[in-house]
């Protein structure tokens, strides 16, 4: 890795084919309950012929993550590879970092007494938490640690046709680069949903 | 009394009810909300990170240090025991102002330690404040409405205000001055507005965050999401002015006026004070004694 990669998600909704599947795998093995749904694959345009397009969304790990800036307990870090984690025992639940969010990535469920809302959950990018790596307590609060067995994570390793892309910042970039170019469109046309500001203030 | 547990009971088996019903909205507004961020989500997002904190830290270390000067150099206000005592507030009164000052005592000092959760480090001690602060809300909802209805007709504005306002209210000098205010002081009676009326605010800003994902949209916004930006802003910016006001009102209770707190626990204030604290008030009431 170089010293300033940082690691994205990149959703070709080119490629995408509306399968859901990212989501399936995703909810299946973390283990996720039924009303936490950290990636999801929305359709934009429908109906509307020629510019119906699909992707999937999750957390996008932001650079100057606004989720990490309001949380009122700081229970937000950024690793330095630049996937953005939170301190489950930390969160109190306020989802300030739902409000802040531009993705509605922040998942909150709905476990506490009288059905108030619990802690915050969001996509680890499979890179598990604060907890001890592989512990029991990482696997039940956040998930699996793939990153840390050297895995690709769960929704881009099935992701059929390669429309969901993982990695650092600068490799995902280039495999987008190369494929606009192999699509005729020459250089990218549109600047991607939270690549690497979510706000262009800061 | 039983009347008034059996609405707290069913207001709070009732509001989960709406939670569980509420669709997730947010999650089908998505894409349509995704490109609108930069309008209702940055401004919540700079108001959170640079302003929120700053007011209510500067509010209340303002206001307790004006608080202290005011007590170290002008004093307390103390009246000559005339032992004649007017009543002032009957039993229904004390008892709804007893559940609103409870709702307030649990309601400020959880607000704050949310609104400064780092530095007590989250976790469950900030989270079981969070559950504290809608306890507080329930209490406040009881007891706002008798309480704006019981005396709603006493804080109009009254000529008297005016004498008041140029006095200073009496506070700031150590003679005993005739304030011309009635039967509540012009102080007394932004309080009672601000606590009604921008406390309604708060519980209807509070309640659409309590939901989450709430059925309606609040008007200006088209989104749920933005709508929950929204009461979360003024959620904050109302709650810096009521807590400024619930200090001083706090202050002026305990603090600033001997015995002011007599009249909330017994009902009676001393003829005194009132001929004071109260003149147009004592005047009238005086008519009705020679009568």
């Amino acid at each position: 890795m170089y010293k300033y990669s940082r690691m994205k998600f990149y959703c070709d909704e080119k490629r995408c084919i509306d399968c859901h599947g990212c989501e399936v795998a995703c909810q299946v093995g973390n283990d996720l309950p039924v009303n936490i749904a950290r990636r999801k694959v929305i359709t934009v345009n429908e109906g509307i012929e020629g510019k119906e397009y699909s992707m999937s969304i999750s957390c996008m790990h932001c650079t100057d993550a606004p989720c990490a800036q309001v949380c009122p307990v700081q229970c937000f870090y950024i690793r330095e590879d630049g996937i953005v984690l939170h301190d489950k025992d930390k969160c109190i639940g306020c989802g300030y970092c739902l409000y802040a969010c531009p993705f509605g990535a922040p998942q909150f469920p709905k476990d506490g007494a009288f059905g108030t809302r619990g802690v915050m959950d969001k996509c680890t990018m499979c890179a598990g938490g604060p907890a001890p790596t592989f512990s029991e307590k990482e696997k039940r609060l956040y998930g699996q640690n793939r990153i840390a067995e050297g895995k690709v994570p769960l929704c881009a390793a099935m992701c059929s046709t390669n429309a969901l892309i993982v990695g650092d910042a600068e490799h995902v970039a280039d495999i987008i680069r190369e494929r606009r170019m192999a699509y005729g469109h020459g250089v990218l046309d549109e600047t991607p949903y939270g690549w690497d500001i979510a706000y262009p203030n800061e | 009394m039983s009347r008034l547990a059996s609405l707290l009971v069913t207001l709070i088996t009732i509001f989960p009810g709406v939670a569980y019903a509420a669709p997730d909205i947010i999650r089908q507004q998505l894409p349509q909300s995704i490109p609108h961020y930069l309008k209702w989500g940055s401004l919540f997002v700079d108001l959170q990170v640079n302003y929120f904190k700053v007011f209510f830290l500067v509010a209340l270390i303002a206001i307790v240090v004006v608080e202290f000067l005011h007590y170290v150099v002008i004093g307390p206000k103390k009246y000559r025991e005339s032992g004649n005592k007017i009543k002032v507030y009957n039993l229904f009164m004390r008892i709804v102002h007893w559940v609103a000052a409870l709702s307030f005592t649990l309601l400020v000092p959880t607000g704050l330690i949310m609104v400064f959760g780092k530095f007590f480090g989250g976790g469950g001690f900030v989270r079981t404040m969070r559950v504290l602060h809608f306890v507080g809300a329930v209490l406040f909802v009881v007891s706002v409405i008798p309480l704006f209805f019981m005396w709603v007709l006493d804080m109009l504005p009254e000529s008297g205000d005016i004498k008041w306002f140029l006095v200073g209210g009496g506070y700031l000098t150590k003679r005993d001055v005739e304030t011309g205010a009635g039967k509540f002081n012009p102080g007394q009676k932004i309080w009672f507005w601000i606590a009604t009326v921008l406390g309604s605010l708060l519980l209807i800003t509070g309640f659409l965050m309590y939901l989450r994902e709430p059925s309606f949209v609040v008007p200006f916004v088209k989104y749920q999401i933005d709508s929950l930006r929204l009461a979360a802003i003024i959620h904050n910016l109302t709650a810096v002015l009521v807590l400024i006001m619930f200090l001083i009102h706090l202050y002026m209770s305990l603090f600033a006026v001997r015995g002011s707190l007599r009249s909330m626990i017994t009902g009676y204030k001393d003829e005194e004070e009132v001929r004071y604290m109260h003149s147009s008030f004592y005047e009238k009431i005086k008519k009705q004694l020679t009568k």
